[in-house]
């Protein structure tokens, strides 16, 4: 027992180890929470690219700065903030789907990002934290940012419960209602677009959309209602950020790997043995 | 008093026009079907109705002119809602509500009382914790009727809330709407089958994108208004002081037979 004890407790005497696994808790509660709708409402791919696209902003960062944090951060979320009203406006106008949108803006985005970087010699190493995510470097200070702009955004998710609500399950009712519509949606990207730049540390951007998506997916399987879904998806982010960097700190794996391999498996487990969702279930 | 006047009202979509120069009323607890073939606008002019379409020329107003939330409630077509979001029937009901209890607050035990009455008053009380994708097509109609009167409005839209659905559970929802015209609430249908309007309604909006009549059935559904409406995919067979229509609008080219 005192050797279980030993092996939950040896990590922690490390400073970076408590930050690193602090930032994954809060990290996997807020990409959850955030999460919920990316998954009802059919948003992983914006989601994914929208993580990619703030490689521009954290390249001029970098380039004006250097390896400062704090910079970084006003930087990418800029640039998150920017590209994902850009992509609401593109796809808002109807001549193009909003996946050919959404596939213009990240891939040019990020080829910026890329020829940025690529201006400084050391720009592998630079990039793949980027890429990656790179949680046991977190510092005090990037905590405080996390939990302000994580707390900020469940604020808003909490205080507009309902309208989000409505505006994924009916949109003609939300307008019926004179709910504004477009100002709500707009704020969903923005608050996507937060969420994804708070994390970026934690997972990288490579593996960001597992955070938003596989939580919440997996509590889909089992929630019958809205508030379970995002407690259960809260709770499954947070474990899976905990649990994840304990193995990569006894199995010597990448933190950003570990945690999205747990909440993958957690996700595997879930949809073996959920009998809601299957066809059977459906057609009943 | 009236609930509903829309006046010369005309929708053009990419230079066509998809409804063209409508204009009739609704009392109050008025119920009334829209009737056309497909692609007659019938979509179109609902949705102007409910605020989701810019009329391009003419002029609704609504529950007289004061321009309130929640006034009109938008019943969708079934095959437009996700069955499998995470809500229960009590959630669904209680959207009706959020316009009344407003911004940043949480439903009040009034709101609850709203909701509970809403689902007795559709026979669907016992079952307001049932997930809505554990519904047949009847109960899931009579929720999102329950939603409108939850919401309190006074005009109900509903885009063929019978298509699909067998015959008892077109029964179900026919009831249902007997108990909205005890309540005063207006009732606007769109559905294809000109049996139901002539039968079960006050009155009929006749329309192929222009209006062809609009007034009690035995008025409006006359050979040559239907003729002009539905052209040749509809065969009229007078005889016996009736009148029988056998068309073949509907779903896809299956012949229908319907008498008026």
């Amino acid at each position: 027992m005192s050797s279980l004890l030993d092996l939950l407790l040896a990590p922690l005497s490390y400073a970076f180890m408590t930050r690193g696994l602090l930032a994954a808790a809060m990290v996997g509660i807020v990409c959850a929470i955030v999460g919920t709708y990316v998954v009802l409402r059919g948003m992983a791919f914006f989601g994914d690219a929208l993580s990619h696209t703030i490689l521009p902003g954290v390249a001029v960062g970098y380039l004006l700065n250097g390896g400062a944090r704090g910079p970084l951060f006003w930087w990418s979320l800029i640039t998150a903030i920017l590209a994902s009203i850009g992509i609401g406006a593109i796809s808002r106008g109807g001549r193009f789907k909003e996946d050919t949108a959404i596939g213009i803006i990240f891939a040019g985005m990020f080829a910026l990002g890329i020829a940025l970087i690529s201006t400084v010699r050391s720009y592998a190493v630079d990039l793949s934290h980027f890429l990656f995510g790179n949680v046991l470097g977190v510092s005090g200070n990037d905590l405080w940012l996390i939990a302000a702009f994580g707390g900020l955004v469940i604020l808003v998710m909490l205080g507009l419960y309902k309208e989000f609500m409505v505006l994924s399950f009916d949109p003609v009712l939300a307008a019926t209602l004179r709910l504004p519509v477009g100002f709500l949606n707009y704020l969903l990207l923005v608050l996507i677009a937060i969420t994804i730049v708070v994390s970026l540390q934690t997972v990288g951007v490579a593996l960001m959309v597992a955070m938003l998506v596989t939580p919440a997916a997996t509590a889909y399987l089992v929630a019958r209602r809205l508030p379970a879904m995002m407690a259960l998806a809260a709770t499954i982010g947070a474990a899976s950020g905990i649990v994840g960097l304990y193995i990569s700190y006894y199995v010597q794996v990448a933190s950003g790997a570990a945690i999205v391999l747990v909440c993958t498996a957690i996700f595997a487990i879930t949809f073996a043995l959920s009998p809601r969702r299957s066809q059977l279930w459906r057609n009943r | 008093m009236t609930v509903l006047e829309v006046a010369g009202l005309t929708v053009i979509y990419n230079g066509e026009a998809a409804i063209e120069d409508i204009t009739f009323s609704l009392r109050r607890g008025e119920r009334a079907a829209l009737v056309g073939p497909n692609g007659a606008g019938k979509s179109t002019l609902l949705a102007a109705i409910a605020g989701l379409q810019q009329p391009t020329r003419g002029r609704i107003t609504i529950c007289g002119g004061q321009a309130q939330s929640g006034c009109i409630a938008y019943i969708p077509q079934r095959n437009r809602v996700d069955w499998s979001f995470p809500v229960n029937i009590a959630d669904v009901v209680m959207m009706g509500r959020i316009g009344r209890y407003g911004l940043l607050r949480w439903p009040r035990p009034s709101d609850w009382e709203y909701v509970h009455q809403a689902l007795q008053v559709v026979g669907m009380h016992g079952l307001a914790k049932r997930q809505i994708g554990e519904l047949s097509g009847g109960q899931q109609q009579r929720v999102f009727i329950a939603r409108a009167l939850a919401q309190e409005a006074q005009l109900m839209l509903m885009d063929e809330p019978l298509t699909g659905l067998d015959i008892p559970s077109q029964e179900d929802v026919l009831r249902t709407l007997d108990t909205l015209r005890e309540r005063q609430v207006t009732v606007l249908v769109a559905t294809h089958d000109l049996d139901q309007a002539a039968e079960r309604f006050d009155s009929v909006l006749l329309l192929n994108h222009k209006q062809i009549g609009f007034g009690p059935p035995t008025e409006v559904f006359t050979p040559e208004r239907l003729a002009e409406a539905y052209g040749g995919h509809l065969h009229i067979i007078a005889g016996n002081g009736r009148i029988s229509v056998v068309g073949d609008t509907c779903c896809g080219g299956g012949e229908e037979r319907q008498d008026v």
